[in-house]
């Protein structure tokens, strides 16, 4: 095949790619989900710990969300690098 | 805060946030070409990025060569184009002005903080932390000693009270004895004047009866003259009335 | 409309030094006008300092007793004398994250290298911390107490890999954090102007409304993520101390 075929099929491949990185998102949205339905448990059944608590769970989610950026940058690179 | 006070410090703010917008807003808008250097590719942006990690230590000239010494290496490469939908911060052009300035700015602004701006808070912390425990420390001392001087007070209260009932008590008591004392002799002379004027009451009935008797006597001395024309001795007469008030009583 | 056009660096004075480009940028710039801002908030704060503070001064006591109770409680009541470096560093992403929201201005930590940098710059710190205070006790850190001697050959270099990427991923989390909330805000921003362009002016002018809701509440949301990842970054700057100083 051509050179420009071959060009766009790479294009389209990228592409793909970008799309299959970010699968990795639905693992992270379970983690977040859990964090947050666990410190929201935790303070139902013992609402004065809330303060202590609430920074913890900030703490993870932010961490979880790394992993899910972690996978939109790798999308990243691998449509602009 | 008064209402005119809060105007006046949102105005505040607001003219600090109008500025910044500003300055960014006056920034170089023109796309000024990098110079045209090396180009990109994963190995350059490698030995960068190791470069990196002993540019950190912030010594501006060691990290200079080793960029210089990578940078010829790519001069080797001779690509260019990564504008075109390459991402800007995988540009390892900008990578030394970023670092270069990256430490300056933050060895800056460590040292600014540390031994500048930081001491005062700490400080002015600190000293409002041991006045506050040194007032609360004070104010239990203080507690302590009013808690004394009060039980203090009230001893000395309850004994002038119980002095002060006894000496009443006392005052009563020679009070009634001083009134039954006097009240005995009030009983006693008023008894003898009593008596006195019994004695007195009886002579003078005595003497009363007896004038009656002399005067009953010419009455009936008179009486017997004129009625029946009889002079009667006085004693007879006498003996009659006598006679008659026996019999009456 | 390019997202990623907010990210070029552009200098404002050029300097080359041996043939390299080390120019006065625009992220530069950022850089420094965040110092400013830092270095004149605790001055003019503390110009007054009263018993009873006041506003401003309340501020930056509060600032500092948030980043000390934060160094107290995850890297232990030795850490005090490194209380200074962590303030440094949570203020000077805090500002860089918070300067970004300016409409305008560069946001320097939505770039790789800043973040590596400044993650290099707290590994490396933390590194020499531990290997000053333990010597070569420090590797110590590499086998966790309780784990049997006969897996040591597998834990160790684990465990060292885990530890090299430490600037890795905290570099990683910050710039795609902002790298990814900015270029949103920007392909919203995008999408307005879009519907303008394609709908004429009346109708484009309506569409138009939508996006402009979502930036808004995407606003909200980088404001929250600005001061939350400036938080991540020096918790976890606190936690690698406390690995460092206490060794497990």
């Amino acid at each position: 095949m051509d050179a420009e075929a071959a060009r766009y099929i790479g294009e389209g491949m990228k592409y793909i790619g970008a799309g299959l990185a970010v699968v990795g998102l639905f693992g992270v949205g379970l983690g977040i989900s859990n964090i947050f339905s666990t410190l929201i448990n935790s303070t139902a059944r013992n609402p004065p710990m809330q303060e202590k608590l609430f920074p913890i769970g900030v703490l993870g989610f932010a961490l979880t969300e790394a992993v899910a950026l972690f996978a939109l940058l790798i999308a990243f690179l691998i449509l602009f690098g | 805060m008064g209402t005119g006070e809060q105007g006046r410090w949102v105005g505040r703010w607001l003219t600090v946030l109008a500025m910044m917008v500003l300055l960014g807003w006056a920034e170089p808008g023109a796309a000024a070409d990098a110079p045209a250097q090396a180009g990109h590719g994963t190995t350059n942006g490698e030995a960068h990025t190791a470069s990196a990690d002993s540019h950190a230590a912030s010594n501006a000239h060691d990290a200079a060569d080793a960029h210089g010494a990578a940078d010829g290496h790519g001069d080797a490469h001779g690509h260019g184009g990564e504008h075109s939908g390459g991402l800007p911060q995988l540009n390892p052009e900008t990578f030394p002005t970023q670092l270069l300035w990256l430490g300056i700015t933050f060895a800056t602004l460590y040292f600014l903080v540390a031994h500048v701006a930081l001491p005062k808070v700490v400080e002015t912390v600190e000293v409002r932390e041991s006045r506050i425990a040194h007032d609360i420390d004070r104010a239990d001392e203080l507690k302590i000693e009013a808690e004394t001087l009060g039980n203090q007070t009230e001893a000395v209260l309850s004994g002038a009270r119980s002095k002060a009932q006894a000496s009443i008590t006392h005052a009563l008591e020679e009070v009634e004895k001083q009134r039954r004392l006097r009240l005995e002799q009030l009983e006693v002379e008023l008894a003898s004047r009593l008596e006195t004027s019994e004695t007195r009451i009886q002579i003078a009935k005595e003497k009363a009866l007896a004038e009656v008797q002399i005067g009953a006597a010419s009455l009936v001395q008179d009486l017997n003259k004129r009625l029946v024309g009889a002079n009667i001795p006085v004693a007879a007469a006498r003996r009659a009335v006598a006679s008659v008030g026996r019999e009456s009583g | 409309m390019d997202p990623l056009h907010q990210f070029e660096i552009l200098p404002i004075a050029e300097i080359a030094i041996g043939g390299i480009d080390f120019s006065f940028t625009n992220s530069a710039f950022a850089m420094a006008i965040a110092v400013v801002l830092i270095h004149s908030l605790l001055v003019i704060g503390m110009r007054h300092a009263a018993m009873v503070p006041g506003r401003m001064q309340s501020i930056v006591e509060i600032l500092y007793q948030f980043v000390a109770r934060m160094v107290h409680d995850n890297a232990g009541s030795s850490a005090r004398p490194y209380v200074p470096f962590v303030f440094a560093v949570f203020t000077f992403v805090l500002f860089g994250n918070l300067l970004g929201m300016v409409p305008g201005f560069f946001t320097f930590t939505s770039h790789i290298i800043v973040t590596f940098g400044l993650a290099t710059i707290v590994i490396t710190f933390v590194t020499v911390l531990g290997f000053v205070k333990h010597g070569l006790h420090f590797f110590s850190l590499f086998l966790p107490t309780g784990a049997p001697l006969a897996l040591a050959p597998v834990i160790v270099p684990l465990e060292m890999i885990s530890y090299l990427t430490r600037p890795i991923s905290l570099s990683v989390r910050l710039f795609a954090n902002m790298m990814a909330g900015h270029t949103m805000l920007k392909v919203f921003a995008g999408f307005s102007v879009m519907a303008i362009g394609a709908l004429g002016e009346f109708p484009g002018l309506l569409a138009a409304f939508g996006p402009v809701v979502i930036n808004v509440a995407l606003t909200a949301f980088e404001l929250l993520v600005a001061c939350l990842q400036a938080y991540v970054f020096a918790v976890l700057t606190c936690l690698y101390l406390h690995d460092a100083l206490e060794l497990h």
